[in-house]
């Protein structure tokens, strides 16, 4: 059973509320724009970063063999 | 870390601005949708030509302030603060701005993450800043 990559997004608000950042962790990939979304509704964009994660591969989950439970998570971690 | 974003805060929900406004503790007047927005009183105790949304009249601001309000920009499709002169620069007036402001960056942020499914916990700083914690699995 494939569980998925557990993530932690730490975001900061200023102290007078004029702007807020994020940083998302744990997760490989183009992936995390997904969890970086829920910033959106706050405002305008300033900035948007990849680093050194990004390229790396997200695991790659495949079901294979007659039960459905046989799993193989290949990639990532 | 995979990804960075900074965002400025705007305001472009009534109801993260109403819900901001509720979490700073401080009364404000606030119109229905759809309705005529309220004038603002200046110190002298007169009617101003500027109107807003949301009001927070300057008996609690102090004294020799004026009434400061969030106006609907229907081109722009925002809230703008409407603050005078004297105000943008008296610390007491600021402050709510300022909380008010960190208050709408929280609602829309937690709204956002909880409807994708995620946990969030909150950490108010001594630093004057919010940080929020958001958890879950993809």
């Amino acid at each position: 059973m494939t569980q998925g990559q557990e993530f932690e997004y730490t975001i900061t608000i200023s102290a007078d509320g004029k702007t807020v950042d994020g940083t998302v962790h744990g997760i490989k990939g183009k992936a995390c724009s997904k969890v970086a979304k829920i910033l959106d509704g706050v405002g305008t964009e300033l900035e948007d970063k990849h680093t050194d994660e990004w390229d790396q591969d997200a695991p790659t989950s495949y079901q294979i063999g007659t039960s459905s439970t046989d799993t193989i998570t290949v990639g990532g971690y | 870390m995979s990804k960075y974003r900074k965002m400025a805060t705007t305001y472009t929900s009534r109801a993260h601005l109403r819900a901001a406004l509720v979490a700073s503790g401080v009364p404000f007047e606030e119109t229905l949708p759809g309705t005529a927005e309220l004038s603002l009183i200046g110190y002298h105790g007169d009617v101003r030509p500027e109107t807003a949304a949301f009001v927070v009249r300057r008996a609690h601001i102090g004294t020799a302030s004026n009434d400061l309000g969030w106006t609907w920009d229907n081109q722009d499709k925002v809230y703008r603060e409407v603050v005078s002169n004297f105000d943008s620069s008296f610390q007491p007036c600021t402050d709510i701005r300022d909380t008010v402001r960190k208050e709408y960056a929280y609602s829309a942020t937690v709204a956002a993450a909880r409807a994708q499914g995620y946990q969030t916990r909150r950490v108010d700083a001594h630093d004057g800043t919010i940080q929020i914690k958001v958890t879950g699995r993809l």
